[in-house]
């Protein structure tokens, strides 16, 4: 019963462990003004706002940004929710525009009329008026849009010259762009697709293609006062029709999924960036970035157009984009600091600065205006300038997603029902329906607390 | 004997006290939250407002509740058999004296050291239906594999290979098992003529039972909360096929603003983990054999 | 010998096939982290990078600053460390060995709260740390394991419960304290079992994402699961930056593993046995 527990190397191991607990981190404590800001991802999204960031600090050195390294999706809601119920929220958010209403609608944001109508910078006339939709509920002001991402039908001219189609005359409805799609896919011997006429993802992950078909046919998820789900209008039953067709034309969803799964090894860029798809449905402004990235020379051989509507319908661009929030509870001199440094973002240098790093443009008329004069004076500043002007022609069409205190459950359901419809578990009618009760019943639940 | 057990007893509450005391500091406190919130309709934003039953009502009637309780079932009870089965095997193997043997456990433990998304991307190369691996190894035996997890009726299945490749850590705990039964068993029953079959059936299973009976009720509680997979690959899809029971839950808390509900999902779970870990406790009785020698 | 040779053909040709296929993404996260930015966007991926370009490692540091973010995660590993290996063999002791009322109660109660998902628990424990005044702090990261966690006490416990009964009697015949017993006998009788919690809490700790990214705020605080986020933009993925500092950080927990390893050697158990 001899055996030491111990032997001479375990035990320096403990003095060294001993030596490390001994060396104790002080906790980290605020000496100026600290603004905390949340939400901001990586990217070149990301770096273009940590250069904002550190050239105001360097300017306004009594003001320290402090920026936490988020992640996209619920993680980051999570620890947005965990600092709200332990009253620990940060003065400043970089928050997708999109998901503003259902957090203010529960009074997560602070409404921020009044340094906006006291603000020289920061104008709501300014705004284009989707942004301004987008960024309000209920008759306030919760969000300052900071970026935004027109969509559009983007093509690979090469591949129409392949199939033998003008480039210059892109598909005029969803109907015809089925047709088009068919004649840019390709098959192995197995019927594997080994190029696809979509950027086959865009239909599954979300259901934006869903949402810009509904809007340019006229129709919206909620009824007007916003009380009733309409996601089983006629219209959008229609439009979902029209995605199964499409799926179905192409070799059945489970061959289109089977062509995307291996988007990850792509690097996460898109398929279209890597001329793997021959159109892109909502192609955004992002594709700047990653053709920047992966495939510069691609960029010439890429027109852009609005994306084509239901038939009959009329084209709509959908927009979305990051705002400036202020989370509520902030005590008014610190909102009243973060409201300064949202106003420096908004300065015409850093507008410019920002969209040509970022690849996303600002939101107003004034900064567009701006951005379109920088265009034609200094196009060698900009990455492919002709798709520049493309995205920015689209914002005359740009139509937002309506606020709702639901959204992102809107997104899962409708994404549920394009899963839904495409595999053929039910019918496109009976998927919209079971959202529309889905998302009903937490309606009435939510304006019946309210009254 | 009385002042034995009297010292057995402050000594058994002394060493269980730090344990005790964090039961009372860190978990406590959040269950009985959780367990209120579970009557009420809670944002986490605003105040929680009680109603009683009705979270565990209108879940009942919910049916993606009912998919994603019917899917953990299914990825539950395959997916603890398959770790228990390929884990013990892989630790048998390793356990030979071979040369380079401490290589071979290091790369058996890989999968479980490297990041998410490095395994995430392999398993997609894996899992494709046109020039995944597995389907061209498939391929040389005539058999047309399926879209993995493309297909709604395959994208179970696929996961549960996944998590095969997650044994690592089940195969660590029974090599550490296995160290802990006396060579002397295996020389005697050698003697004996106990061919391969025999020894495992008489010393090796009885032996491990203990190690086993662990991984069975740590890895049926892992089962039930299956979060990363759908979190990381499939997102619940396709069709609602790889959606946990964890996974909803995890989007009612955070993505739909139902806080209440998701606590509700979590007790209903948690009585359903617990009935099955006493059961499991009380059969233990008939075949874990603890102190064999 | 012919049959037994013949096994350990077999052994080696299975163990070699399978490991090929575990071996796979460490392959995949070294090679990545080796390419040129035009090899990544290849279309199907090649397996191997040519030209390699080492310079990725440089670039991907002087983006983050490495060693503050290692330091971190090295520190609250070893904390969570020693905190495992104070209070988890004990109450492993303790529910295996001692008899004492309620002590199958306890034990219990500890194991069940494993069952409970976390989600839930998440933002109360969050709001307990909050008004303690920890958060951007390591503390709520590792205090837990000085208070006993359930799965340790568990995986501990059956380890205890195979040493034979003989053991503790003899001793305390001979007139040992429960602590003595504990101390000079237990502890290296599950050796193996400690190293096996060794390797898992060094793992899990160094690659844990959620609550890092719940409570650690400061930059300079991060470990470097959450520092790898500056390389995850929302429509693209910086992955030969993101690899090479994965492949930094995975280094040190193979080698930790390699190194203990060596303890699951058979037999070290039985000399414990018959000293």
């Amino acid at each position: 019963m001899k055996e030491e527990l111990f032997g001479d190397e375990e035990k320096i191991l403990v003095l060294i462990l001993s030596f490390v607990l001994m060396i104790s981190y002080t906790s980290y404590s605020y000496s100026k003004v600290t603004i905390r800001w949340w939400g901001i991802v990586g990217g070149p999204q990301g770096e273009a706002l940590k250069a904002l960031a550190n050239k105001y600090m360097k300017l306004n050195p009594e003001i320290t940004i402090e920026i936490r390294e988020g992640t996209l999706g619920l993680t980051d809601v999570a620890a947005f929710l965990a600092a709200i119920s332990a009253k620990q929220t940060p003065e400043l958010l970089y928050w997708d525009r999109f998901t503003v209403a259902e957090f203010a609608a529960r009074g997560a944001f602070m409404p921020l009329e009044e340094f906006i109508t006291s603000s020289k910078v920061i104008k709501t006339k300014d705004m284009y008026a989707y942004a301004l939709k987008e960024a309000s509920f209920k008759g306030h002001i919760y969000a300052v849009p900071h970026d935004a991402a027109t969509h559009g039908l983007a093509i690979n001219m090469t591949h129409y010259k392949e199939a033998g189609l003008d480039p210059s005359k892109p598909p005029r409805d969803f109907e015809e762009f089925i047709v088009y799609a068919k004649k840019f896919t390709k098959y192995d011997d197995k019927g594997n697709i080994i190029r696809c006429g979509i950027e086959a993802s865009e239909y599954f992950n979300d259901p934006t293609p869903l949402v810009v078909l509904m809007k340019s046919a006229g129709a919206d998820w909620v009824s007007i006062d916003g009380k009733k789900c309409t996601v089983n209008d006629p219209r959008i039953v229609a439009a979902l029709e029209a995605i199964v067709r499409l799926c179905d034309t192409l070799g059945g969803r489970q061959k289109l999924q089977d062509f995307i799964s291996a988007q990850e090894v792509m690097a996460g860029i898109s398929y279209f960036a890597a001329e793997l798809t021959s159109q892109y449905y909502r192609g955004g402004l992002w594709l700047l970035a990653q053709m920047r990235r992966a495939k510069p020379e691609l960029a010439k051989s890429v027109k852009v157009f609005p994306s084509p509507p239901m038939p009959g319908g009329k084209p709509k661009a959908f927009m979305g984009g990051f705002s400036f929030v202020i989370p509520a509870g902030t005590p008014l001199d610190k909102a009243k600091e973060a409201f300064k440094f949202i106003e420096f973002c908004m300065a015409p240098e850093n507008i410019l600065e920002y969209e040509k790093s970022s690849t996303k443009i600002i939101p107003y008329h004034s900064a567009i205006n701006l951005t379109k004069k920088e265009l034609q004076a200094k196009p060698q500043d900009f990455f492919a300038p002709h798709l520049w002007k493309d995205f920015l022609d689209l914002i005359r069409i740009g139509t937002p997603r309506t606020p709702t205190p639901f959204n992102f459950l809107m997104y899962t359901e409708l994404r549920r029902a394009v899963d839904n419809a495409t595999y053929h578990k039910m019918s496109p009618k009976e998927a919209l329906d079971q959202a529309a009760a889905v998302i009903q019943k937490n309606l009435d639940e939510f304006y019946k607390k309210e009254r | 004997m009385s002042s034995f057990k009297k010292v057995q007893t402050t000594a058994g509450i002394i060493c269980a006290l730090p344990s005790i005391l964090g039961f009372f500091i860190f978990v406590l406190g959040p269950a009985i939250a959780s367990a209120y919130f579970s009557f009420t309709r809670y944002t986490v934003i605003e105040q929680p407002e009680f109603i009683g039953l009705e979270n565990y009502r209108s879940l009942i009637f919910e049916d993606l509740f009912k998919v994603s309780f019917y899917n953990t079932i299914y990825l539950t009870s395959l997916g603890v058999l398959s770790t228990i089965i390929t884990a013990l095997a892989l630790a048998i193997l390793l356990n030979q004296k071979l040369k380079g043997i401490s290589i071979y456990r290091t790369v058996f433990f890989v999968p479980s050291i490297t990041p998410l998304v490095a395994n995430a991307v392999i398993w997609t190369l894996f899992l494709n239906g046109k020039y995944g691996l597995i389907n061209y190894v498939l391929s040389w035996f005539g058999i047309n594999g399926p879209a993995w997890l493309a297909d709604p009726r395959w994208a179970k299945p696929a996961l549960i290979m996944m998590g095969i490749w997650g044994v690592g850590q089940s195969i660590v705990i029974y090599l550490a098992g296995l160290q802990g039964i006396p060579l002397e068993f295996y020389e005697a029953a050698e003697v004996d003529g106990a061919g391969i079959i025999a020894r495992f059936r008489y010393i090796t299973w009885p032996l491990l039972s203990p190690t086993t009976f662990f991984i069975l009720i740590t890895s049926t509680i892992n089962h039930f909360q299956m979060f990363v997979q759908p979190y990381v690959m499939t997102q619940g899809g396709p069709a609602d096929a790889t959606m946990t029971y964890v996974y909803l839950l995890y989007n009612k808390a955070f993505g739909w603003f139902k806080m209440g509900e998701a606590c509700a999902m979590a007790w209903m779970l948690f009585i359903l983990v617990i009935t099955l870990t006493m059961l499991q406790f009380y059969f233990s009785k008939k075949w874990v054999h603890y102190e064999l020698f | 010998m012919f049959r037994r040779n013949l096994l350990f053909f077999l052994a080696y040709f299975i163990a070699s096939i399978l490991a090929f296929f575990f071996l796979l993404p460490l392959w995949w996260m070294v090679s990545t982290s080796l390419k040129t930015s035009d090899q990544i966007f290849i279309f199907p991926p090649t397996w191997y990078p040519n030209p390699i370009r080492f310079s990725n490692y440089g670039e991907a540091l002087s983006k983050i600053n490495f060693f503050r973010h290692f330091s971190n995660t090295l520190y609250v590993t070893l904390m969570t460390l020693i905190g495992v290996f104070f209070s988890a063999p004990l109450a492993a002791y303790s529910f295996s060995r001692l008899k004492w009322r309620g002590r199958d109660f306890w034990f219990f109660t500890i194991l069940s709260t494993m069952m409970l998902p976390p989600q839930v628990t998440m933002i109360p424990l969050y709001m307990i740390f909050s008004r303690i005044g920890w958060i951007d702090s390591f503390k709520p990261l590792y205090i837990r394991f000085y208070f006993g966690p359930p799965y340790f006490i568990f995986l501990l416990r059956q380890y205890f419960l195979t040493i034979p009964s003989s053991f503790d009697d003899a001793a305390y015949i001979d007139g040992c304290s429960p602590y003595r017993v504990y101390w000079s006998i237990m502890l290296p009788l599950v050796k193996p079992a400690l190293i096996t919690v060794a390797i898992f809490v060094f793992l899990n700790t160094w690659n844990d994402f959620i609550n890092p990214l719940l409570y650690l705020h400061s930059p300079n605080l991060y470990t470097l699961a959450i520092a790898l986020n500056i390389f995850k933009g929302q429509y693209e993925v910086d992955w030969s930056y993101l690899m090479a500092i994965s492949t930094l950080m995975t280094t040190p927990v193979l080698l930790i593993f390699f190194l203990l390893q060596r303890y699951f050697i058979r037999g070290i158990v039985l000399s414990g046995i018959k000293g």
